[in-house]
């Protein structure tokens, strides 16, 4: 009995895979894809086709604004604003999605005022400088940001120059410049000053020349003549580049780099100046200060009044 | 910023205003103004070059000249007196038909000195206005003021017109 039991088993087990196979095959015979079971098509293109995308999308006022702005140049104005100039019209257009943020004051417009005292002249005269005195600045300071300025000071000349045959004098005369100094660190700590700035420089004064020998060789002669005082008015600008510390209390110390020109000069029949108080040497392009400022607080009325608010409070 | 920071860009500025300014140093152009005279042919206007010349400022110590035979040279520089007003200068010439005395030919200028401070490098030296140039005729047919005022500039300031033949 046993063994054909098993031969039935097997007999089962071939019928139900030869069902199987059988079933297999019918289905794909059904089927008129055959084996990918994706349907296949060959894609056509036309005019319409084409230029559908684009008839569909000429209304869309991104899509114009898009283009407008590829063949525009921009700028951002003083409200923040992305001003767009097109370049084939030339017609202006503001870009109101792309304003730009417009970066906040932390400091009052009347900050702070400052006198300084500029040491440069007086330190290089002890090393050896032959002119130059004293100069002194007055800075108002708006929003830790713009800082107007107003320069005095006082200029004077003497020098011999070793193996020259001339002695050059100019006495005690005053100089004055106006301009502005800009912060680049205007919301950060008031008590560090990174600094560019612009200046114009005026001065009259006088200078004569003395002591003048003059070897007339071929004429073995030697001539001592001499130039009398010569008035003389120059004018310059300054661009200047410098920073400023804190010390101690309202006590602050700082440099500037001064690049300078001619912009107008008197010239005298018997020679340009050399020195000129205010520029120093005439034929030397960069100079320097050195200035040690006090700062005085111009918001402190504010300060006040809400240290009144608060003792109010207190007292409450 | 931190304080270190803003204390080592304060020195960098300090060391940076320590080195040497920029300025123009050498004296290039000399003290004083010297006239360049230029030699031109009267028939053609062109510059000429003469061997035959030697030219000596007149009452110079020692009669010394600043051009003479055999040295061939379009122009001459001639100094003036700056402590005068007046400078002449006495034009020989050396070929062998026309050295003779009476076929020299004298140039005088007349003109004002000033003193001119020209730079801290160079000093004082003098300019000069000419006012007024003029010649004997001998073999002179002429002479030019190109530029008046003499200054270190090196440059033509006058012109000597000599006869030649075209």
């Amino acid at each position: 009995m046993l063994p054909s039991i098993s031969a039935l088993r097997s007999k089962l087990a071939a019928i139900a895979a030869i069902s199987v196979l059988a079933g297999t095959l019918l289905l794909q015979a059904e089927s008129p894809e055959g084996n990918s079971g994706r349907r296949r098509i060959t894609p056509v293109n036309n005019a319409a086709t084409a230029t559908q995308h684009v008839n569909e999308l000429a209304g869309d006022t991104s899509v114009v604004n898009a283009a407008r702005r590829a063949r525009s140049i921009h700028y951002h104005d003083d409200k923040g604003r992305t001003v767009y100039v097109d370049t084939i019209t030339g017609d202006e257009w503001i870009d109101s999605a792309a304003v730009l943020p417009v970066v906040k004051m932390q400091y009052p417009l009347w900050h702070s005022a400052s006198v300084g005292v500029d040491i440069w002249d007086p330190v290089m005269r002890a090393f050896g400088q032959k002119y130059g005195l004293l100069g002194f600045q007055a800075q108002v300071n708006l929003h830790n940001r713009y800082m107007p300025a107003v320069e005095i000071g006082l200029g004077q000349a003497a020098n011999t120059p070793a193996g020259m045959n001339f002695t050059y004098k100019s006495p005690l005369s005053v100089w004055f410049k106006l301009g502005m100094d800009y912060n680049f660190l205007y919301n950060s700590n008031p008590d560090y000053l990174f600094m560019a700035g612009v200046r114009y420089g005026f001065s009259p004064f006088s200078f004569s020349v003395s002591d003048i020998t003059v070897d007339q060789s071929y004429w073995q002669e030697v001539l001592r003549p001499q130039i009398p005082a010569q008035h003389v008015t120059a004018g310059w600008y300054e661009l200047t580049l410098g920073l400023r510390v804190k010390l101690a209390g309202p006590l602050s110390a700082g440099w500037q780099i001064r690049y300078h020109g001619i912009l107008h000069q008197s010239h005298p029949a018997t020679g340009d100046p050399w020195y000129i108080p205010g520029y120093g040497a005439s034929g030397r392009s960069i100079t320097g200060s050195f200035t040690i400022t006090y700062t005085l607080p111009l918001n402190f009325l504010r300060k006040e009044s809400v240290v009144a608010e608060q003792t109010t409070i207190e007292q409450q | 910023m931190g304080v270190k920071s803003l204390t080592g860009l304060i020195g960098a500025g300090l060391a940076l205003l320590c080195m040497p300014a920029c300025n123009s140093s050498g004296c290039i152009d000399g003290r004083s103004g010297v006239p360049k005279a230029e030699f031109r042919s009267s028939a053609t206007g062109a510059t000429i070059v003469i061997d035959s010349l030697r030219i000596s400022g007149v009452d110079a110590p020692g009669d010394s000249a600043v051009i003479a035979p055999p040295t061939a040279s379009s122009s001459v520089y001639l100094p003036l007196r700056a402590d005068r007003h007046s400078t002449a200068w006495c034009i020989a010439y050396k070929q062998k038909a026309l050295d003779h005395p009476a076929l020299n030919d004298t140039l005088t200028f007349d003109y004002d000195a000033t003193p001119y401070f020209v730079s801290d490098d160079c000093g004082v030296g003098f300019r000069y206005h000419i006012n007024r140039l003029s010649c004997t005729d001998h073999l002179i047919d002429s002479v030019e003021i190109i530029d008046p005022l003499v200054t270190t500039a090196d440059k033509v300031y006058v012109a000597i017109y000599f006869r030649t033949q075209e």
